[in-house]
C-alpha cells in the first residue's frame, strides 16, 4: 500500500529525514516511536504533503502511484489521512459544512455522486456514535473552542467519515488523559479492517496498549534504526531510548 | 492653498448653480424659506471650499481629482428608461419579502414601488419639503460636519425623501436606488429618516446602475432614532465601474436606541466613499457598525466612520473586513470619540484586511480620541493573508485548493455577514461575496505547488 | 490619608520640577535673530569647512520656505513661535579643551546636581558621557579608552574638524535638511551635538551617553546627533535632558540620525525630562525633535526606547527605515503627561526590504489637563515581501479632564505582509488600588506600582541605571496627578 524508499527531507536547509525506508501493507498497523526531535512528525507532514518541507531524495509510492508528485488534496482523495498533532482552528468554517465539502470532493474524485443531506447526517450520526464523540458540531466552527481532547476526537471522527485507506496518527495521544486515549483507541480499533492500514506515531507506549501494532519501528535522527513487533514497544517503555541510541552510536563507531 | 480642488467640474457646478438660480429652476418644488437658507449657505460654503484634496487628512488616501476629472451634467439631461419593471424584479432580494421603494436617478417611482403600510410615511418632493419634520431636521445633522461634499449635496439636491417610521413596520423596507442615464450625470440624492419612539424597523438600501454612462452619485442621509428605537440598516453597493459614489450618513441615537448598520461594498464602482457617522446622543444607546468590502479591478473603496460617544453608558461595536483583489485599494478610517462626561463607555473596533493580489493596497487608520477616564475602549487592526496552516489542513482532508480558499475567505467574511439580523439578507450578502471572489487569482502567502522534489 | 482616588490624584498634582535651577556661568550669546549672518556666524565660530556652511545655508532656505506654512496635522495647535526672538548660539565662555579640569566648575556642579557624573573616577558604571550645555558640548569622557577600539565618540564640532569625511558622507542622509520645518531649522543653526562611529565588527564596551541641558534664557537648543554603526558593530546610546524653570517657552529642535550597516545594531534610549511648564501651563520646553534611523544593511537592527515625561509640548516620532533585508526596527515608548502638557509622539516603521520586522510598544499615561497622542505609521512597500509588524499602543487615563488619542496609519502594498495593531484605553481600576491597599501599600505607592507595571515592557528595554532613573521619574511625574 505504502512504500517509502530512502526518504530525505529538510526544512529551511536543515536536514530532518535522512533516509527512511518503510513498507506498509493493507490490514497492518505500524507504530513509529522515538525520542523528541527524531523527525517522526516530519515524516507524517511530508507524507501528507506539507510544503514547508523539501524532499531532497528518495521516493514514496502509495497504491502504486508516486505520492510526492501529488498536492495534499489529491493524496487525501487517493485515501491518505493524517490526524494532526495540533489540529488547526479555523474560525468561521463550520464543522458540518467542512465535512460535507470534503466528502463531496473525495467522492467526486472517485466518481461517486454527493451524499444527500439525509445520508450525510445519517452517516455523521453513526460515526459519531462509533467514535464516541457526541459533541454537537452544528453551529460550531472547525476546532474552534474545542478542548485538546475534543480536537483529537474530532480528528478521529473525520477519519471515520472520510474512510481513508491509510491513516497516519501523529501523536494523537499527546495531551490526552487515559479515558480519552481509550476512546480514541476504541475508535481506531473499530475502524481497522483488512483493507486499510494505520501508522501510529507516538512518543509513549501507552496508546499501544489499546491499539496493538503489528510492527514497531524506532526512529532516531531521521532514520529508522530498529524494527520489531509489539514487544519492542514494551522494551522501550521499560528501558527508555538511551540504550538504542547507544547501540546505534556503537555500531557507527 | 492646495488643500482644495477647484477643477473644471467645480467651475461647471458653480456656473450651473448660478444659471439655474437666475432662471428660477434651481428648486423645482417650492422650498420653504428656512430650508432655502440652508441651501444658499451650503452653496456659499462649497463655492468657497471646493472639493477636498489629498492635503486634507480625511482625504489623504482618496484622491477626488481622479473621479472628478470629467464634467457630470446637472440636472440629468437624458434619463434612460430600460425595462424598469424587469430590472426591479431582477434586483428584488430573494425571500426578503420587503416593501420596495424604487428611486430612479434619485426620483421616486411610485408605479414600481409597493403599496406602503400605515406604519410608515414616505414623503417626496413638495410633500416632504413641507412636512413638519423638514424644518426641524433637514440639514441639521449632516451639514454641521463641514464636509464639502455634503454642502454640495444640500446646494444641488432638488428635494429630499422623508421616511417617517411611525410604528413598528411588519416587514423589511427595501429602498432600491437605480441609476440610468445616457450622458455623464451628477445625481445628488437625499434622505431624511425619523424613527419614532419604540419602533423597530429594518431597511435595506441597494444601489444599481442600469446604463454605462459615467455617474457621480452624491447621497446624503440624515437619520434620527428617537428613544428605544431598534433599527437595522443594510447598504449594498453593486454599482458599475462607471460610477463614482459618495455617501454620507449621519445617524443620531437617543436613549436606549439600538442601531445596526451593515455596509457592504462590492465590485465594481471605481470610486466609493462612505462617511458613516453614528452619534450616541442618549445614554444607554448602542451603535453597531459592521462592514464588508470586496474590491476588484482598480476600485477605490474608502470607508470613513465615526462613533461619537456623547453620553454616558453607551456601547459601540465596529468591525470592518476587506478582501482586496487585483489592483483595488481599500481605505478604512474608523474614529471613536469618547467625549467629556461620557463615562462608562464601552467602545470596540476591529478591522481586518486580506490582500489577495500583488497589486492591492490597504490604508487603515483606526483612531481613538478619548476624553473620559472611566471607559473601556480598544481597537485592533490586522493586514494579512489566508492562514497557510488552515489551508493545508483543509487540503489534507481532500478539499481542492480552490475550495479550501473559498471556505476560508467565506469564513473570513462570515464574521461580518453573520451580523445580519435577517436570514434573507445574510444569504443575499454571502451570495454576492461568492459571486465576486475570484478564487483562481487569489494568491497565497507562498506558492501552493506540491512539495517539490529535488533529485540529487 | 486621602480616601478616594480623586484625592490621591489631587494630592500628587503640585509636585515641583526638581531640575529647575539655573547655572550662572559666563556665556557667549548671539543676539536673537535668524538670517544668513546668523548661520555664517555659527559656522565661522565653529571653524567649519565651506561645504558645511553651504549645507547650512540650504537648510536656512528650506526653513524659510517651510515656515510659511507651519504643520497642522498634529493633534494640537502649534503655538506661534517667533523665530526671530530666539538666540541661536549660546556657549559657556570658557571652552573646555584638554581635560575635565578646564571645565568651568559651575558647569561640572550643574551636571553633578543632575546626577550626571562627569568625573572619570565616578565612571565605574561604564558610561561614557558627552555633556551638552545649551548649544555646546562641554565634556566628553572616556574618549581615550574608546579610541583604543577605534570608536569615535566626540562632539559634532570635533567630528567636523577631525573626521570630516565621515561626517560629510553621512550627515543629512537620514534626515535631510528639507525633511520638515524643524529639521530645516536645525540644519541651518545646529551648534553641536554628539557624533559616534563604531567601526566594523566592534561591540562598544560601554554605554555611550549624552546629557543635554538648556541653561541660558531665550535660547534654543539645536543639537544634532549622528551615530554610525559599521558592519557587525553594536552600540547602546543613552540620551538625557533637563532645563531650568522659566516662564517663557524654550525651543528645542534637535535632529538624530542613526545608520546601521550590515548586521549592525544600534540601541538608542532617551529619558526626556525637559521643563514641562508650571501647573498652569506657563513656560516649558517646546520639544520638536526629528529622530530617524536607517537599517541600511541586511540583518541590521535599530531600537528606540524613550521615556518622555517632560516638555510643554513634545512632537517627536523616532522612526526606522527598514531598507536591508531581514532588518529589524523597534520602538518602545512611555509618554507621561500631566498638568497642561501635550505629547504627540510615536513612530514610523517603513518596510522596504524583504523579511523586515518591526515592533511598536507605546504606553501613554495622561493626567491633569494634558493631551497625550500616539501617532504612528507602519508602511509596507510593494517589494517588502514577508514584512511583519506588531503594534501595541495602550493609553491610561488618570482623571477625567485629560485626553488620550491614538492615530495609527497602516499602509500596506504587499499581500505577504502580516501586520497586527492593537490598542486599548483604560484607567486604573479602583479594585486594583484597593487590593494593593489591603496588602499594605498606600495609594501613592499603589498607583506608582500600577503605572510602573503598566510601563514595564518599555522600561525593561532601558539599560539598568537608566531604568531605575526612569522609574523614579515616572513616580515623581505622577505626583499630584493620580486619580
Amino acid at each position: 500500500m505504502l512504500l517509502i524508499k530512502n526518504l530525505h527531507a529538510q526544512i529551511e536547509g536543515k536536514p530532518i529525514l535522512k533516509g527512511i525506508d518503510l513498507e506498509v501493507r493493507p490490514g497492518e498497523i505500524h507504530a513509529i516511536m522515538g525520542p523528541n526531535g527524531s523527525g517522526k512528525s516530519t515524516l507524517a507532514a511530508v507524507l501528507a504533503g506539507n510544503e514547508q518541507y523539501e524532499v531532497t531524495d528518495g521516493e514514496v509510492w502509495f497504491e502504486g502511484k508516486n505520492l510526492l508528485e501529488m498536492p495534499p488534496e489529491i493524496r487525501a482523495r487517493e485515501g491518505l489521512f493524517m490526524a494532526f498533532q495540533y489540529p488547526v482552528e479555523i474560525p468561521g468554517v463550520s464543522n458540518i459544512n467542512f465535512l460535507k465539502t470534503a466528502i463531496t470532493e473525495i467522492r467526486a474524485y472517485r466518481g461517486l455522486p454527493p451524499l444527500s443531506a439525509k445520508e450525510f447526517m445519517q452517516r455523521l450520526k453513526e460515526k459519531q456514535e462509533l467514535v464516541e464523540f457526541n459533541a454537537s458540531l452544528v453551529n460550531r466552527s472547525l476546532n474552534e473552542g474545542f478542548s485538546g481532547g475534543e480536537k483529537k476526537r474530532n480528528e478521529i471522527l473525520q477519519l471515520a467519515m472520510l474512510e481513508p485507506k491509510l491513516a497516519i496518527l501523529d501523536e494523537t495521544d499527546s495531551g490526552l488523559d487515559i479515558d480519552a486515549i481509550r476512546i480514541v483507541a476504541n475508535g481506531v480499533n473499530k475502524l481497522r479492517s483488512q483493507h486499510n492500514a494505520f501508522i501510529i506515531i507516538t512518543h509513549y507506549q501507552r496508546l499501544l496498549q489499546y491499539i496493538i501494532p503489528d510492527y514497531v519501528h524506532v526512529q532516531y535522527d531521521g532514520r529508522i534504526i530498529k524494527s520489531g513487533t509489539k514487544e519492542l514497544a514494551y522494551e522501550l517503555e521499560e528501558r527508555g531510548y538511551d540504550w538504542i541510541k547507544e547501540s546505534v552510536q556503537a555500531s557507527l563507531e | 492653498m492646495n488643500k482644495s480642488i477647484f477643477n473644471s467640474f467645480y467651475h461647471y457646478l458653480i456656473d450651473t448653480y448660478q444659471q439655474l438660480q437666475a432662471q428660477g429652476q434651481l428648486t423645482p418644488f417650492s422650498w420653504p424659506a428656512a430650508l432655502l437658507t440652508h441651501k444658499q449657505h451650503a452653496f456659499e460654503k462649497f463655492n468657497e471650499q471646493g472639493f477636498p484634496s489629498t492635503k486634507q487628512e480625511d482625504w489623504k488616501y482618496t484622491n477626488l481629482a481622479a473621479p472628478l476629472q470629467q464634467i457630470y451634467q446637472f440636472p440629468v439631461v437624458s434619463p434612460a428608461y430600460p425595462d424598469l419593471k424587469a430590472e426591479v424584479q431582477r434586483l428584488t432580494i430573494p425571500h426578503l419579502q420587503a416593501y420596495r421603494i424604487v428611486l430612479l436617478n434619485g426620483r421616486f417611482e411610485p408605479s414600481l414601488s409597493d403599496q406602503l403600510p400605515e406604519s410608515m410615511g414616505w414623503h417626496t418632493d413638495a410633500d416632504a419639503l413641507h412636512h413638519y419634520y423638514a424644518e426641524e431636521y433637514f440639514a441639521s445633522l449632516a451639514d454641521v460636519t463641514q464636509v464639502p461634499l455634503v454642502w454640495l449635496n444640500t446646494a444641488f439636491v432638488p428635494g429630499f425623501h422623508l421616511l417617517h417610521i411611525r410604528e413598528t413596520v411588519d416587514r423589511p423596507i427595501h429602498v432600491m436606488h437605480l441609476y440610468a442615464t445616457q450622458q455623464p450625470a451628477f445625481i445628488p440624492e437625499r434622505l431624511l429618516l425619523v424613527a419614532e419612539e419604540g419602533v423597530q424597523v429594518q431597511i435595506t438600501e441597494s444601489f444599481h446602475q442600469l446604463t454605462d454612462a459615467p455617474t457621480f452619485i452624491n447621497y446624503v442621509a440624515e437619520q434620527f432614532l428617537k428613544e428605544k428605537v431598534a433599527m437595522d440598516v443594510y447598504l449594498i453597493n453593486q454599482l458599475h465601474a462607471q460610477a463614482a459614489f459618495f455617501h454620507h450618513s449621519e445617524i443620531y441615537l437617543h436613549s436606549q436606541s439600538t442601531f445596526h448598520h451593515l455596509n457592504c461594498c462590492f465590485p465594481e464602482a471605481h470610486f466609493i466613499r462612505n462617511n458613516i457617522n453614528a452619534r450616541l446622543q442618549g445614554s444607554q444607546s448602542e451603535a453597531n457598525l459592521w462592514g464588508i468590502y470586496l474590491g476588484n479591478q482598480q476600485q477605490l473603496i474608502d470607508n470613513h466612520t465615526i462613533v461619537d460617544h456623547q453620553m454616558p453608558s453607551c456601547n459601540s461595536n465596529e468591525w470592518y473586513k476587506g478582501l482586496l483583489q487585483e489592483k483595488s485599494t481599500g481605505v478604512f478610517n474608523g474614529k471613536i470619540f469618547v467625549e467629556k462626561g461620557a463615562q462608562q463607555t464601552n467602545a470596540f473596533q476591529k478591522n481586518n484586511t486580506i490582500l489577495l493580489s500583488q497589486e492591492a493596497t490597504i490604508h487603515a487608520k483606526p483612531q481613538l480620541e478619548i476624553f473620559a477616564d472611566d471607559v473601556k475602549c480598544s481597537h485592533g487592526s490586522t493586514v494579512g493573508q489566508m492562514q497557510e496552516d488552515a489551508l493545508f489542513y483543509l487540503r489534507t482532508r481532500g478539499l481542492s485548493e480552490r475550495t479550501a480558499k473559498q471556505l476560508l475567505l467565506e469564513a473570513f467574511a462570515f464574521d461580518i455577514v453573520s451580523k445580519a439580523q435577517n436570514q434573507a439578507m445574510e444569504d443575499h450578502i454571502m451570495q454576492l461575496i461568492r459571486d465576486h471572489l475570484d478564487l483562481s487569482a487569489a494568491i497565497l502567502p507562498q506558492s501552493a505547488s506540491p512539495a517539490h522534489v529535488r533529485k540529487t | 490619608m486621602p480616601t478616594t482616588d480623586q484625592d490621591i490624584l489631587q494630592q500628587y498634582a503640585d509636585q515641583d520640577y526638581a531640575f529647575g535651577f539655573e547655572t550662572r556661568v559666563e556665556m557667549d550669546i548671539l543676539p536673537p535673530g535668524l538670517n544668513e549672518d546668523t548661520v555664517r556666524f555659527i559656522s565661522a565660530k565653529k571653524e567649519e569647512p565651506e561645504w558645511l556652511l553651504q549645507w547650512r545655508l540650504k537648510g536656512l532656505e528650506q526653513f524659510r520656505r517651510l515656515s510659511k506654512d507651519m504643520p497642522e496635522w498634529q493633534n494640537f495647535k502649534l503655538p506661534h513661535i517667533d523665530f526671530q526672538a530666539i538666540s541661536y548660539y549660546a556657549a559657556p565662555k570658557k571652552r573646555k579643551l584638554k581635560s575635565l579640569d578646564e571645565v568651568d566648575p559651575e558647569i561640572l556642579a550643574t551636571f553633578e546636581k543632575l546626577g550626571i557624573p562627569l568625573e572619570e573616577q565616578k565612571m565605574l558604571a561604564g558610561v561614557a558621557v558627552d555633556a551638552v550645555m545649551d548649544s555646546v558640548s562641554v565634556a566628553t569622557t572616556f574618549q581615550e579608552k574608546l579610541k583604543e577600539k577605534g570608536i569615535i565618540f566626540c562632539s559634532m564640532g570635533e567630528a567636523v574638524k577631525h573626521y570630516p569625511d565621515l561626517v560629510k558622507k553621512y550627515l543629512g542622509t537620514v534626515v535631510p535638511y528639507s525633511d520638515n520645518v524643524f529639521a530645516a531649522l536645525n540644519a541651518a543653526v545646529f551648534s553641536d551635538g554628539s557624533f559616534c562611529y563604531i567601526p566594523k565588527g566592534v561591540r562598544c564596551p560601554m554605554e555611550l551617553s549624552t546629557y543635554f541641558r538648556i541653561n541660558a534664557s531665550n535660547t534654543g537648543q539645536f543639537e544634532r546627533t549622528l551615530i554610525i554603526a559599521d558592519e557587525g558593530a553594536y552600540v547602546s546610546y543613552l540620551e538625557g535632558c533637563t532645563a531650568p524653570k522659566r516662564d517663557e517657552n524654550q525651543l528645542h529642535a534637535a535632529v538624530v540620525e542613526l545608520i546601521a550597516l550590515d548586521h549592525a545594531e544600534i540601541k538608542y534610549s532617551t529619558v526626556q525630562n525637559w521643563f514641562p511648564g508650571d501647573k498652569n501651563g506657563n513656560g516649558g520646553v517646546f520639544n520638536f525633535v526629528t529622530k530617524r534611523g536607517i537599517c541600511k544593511g541586511p540583518h541590521s537592527k535599530i531600537s528606540w526606547t524613550q521615556v518622555e515625561t517632560g516638555s510643554a509640548i513634545t512632537w517627536k516620532y523616532p522612526s526606522v527605515i527598514l531598507q536591508g533585508d531581514y532588518s529589524v526596527g523597534e520602538f518602545y515608548s512611555v509618554a507621561m503627561t500631566r498638568n497642561h502638557q501635550i505629547a504627540d509622539t510615536g513612530t514610523k516603521m517603513i518596510h522596504l526590504g524583504k523579511h523586515t520586522r518591526s515592533r511598536i510598544i507605546s504606553k501613554g499615561i495622561s493626567a491633569g489637563y494634558s493631551q497625550n497622542s500616539y501617532r504612528g505609521q507602519v508602511r509596507v512597500g510593494a517589494r517588502a515581501d514577508h514584512a511583519r509588524n506588531f503594534t501595541q499602543c495602550d493609553s491610561l487615563l488618570i482623571g477625567d479632564k485629560c485626553g488620550a488619542h491614538t492615530f495609527p496609519y497602516i499602509d500596506c502594498q504587499n499581500p505577504t505582509a502580516i501586520l497586527e495593531h492593537e490598542a486599548t484605553t483604560s484607567k486604573i481600576a479602583e479594585d486594583q488600588i484597593f487590593y494593593l491597599n489591603q496588602r499594605g501599600l498606600d495609594n501613592e505607592k499603589a498607583v506608582a506600582l500600577i503605572v510602573n507595571g503598566y510601563a514595564r515592557e518599555v522600561l525593561n528595554n532601558l539599560p539598568m541605571e537608566f531604568a531605575v532613573e526612569a522609574q523614579k521619574l515616572l513616580a515623581i511625574s505622577l505626583d499630584g496627578s493620580v486619580g
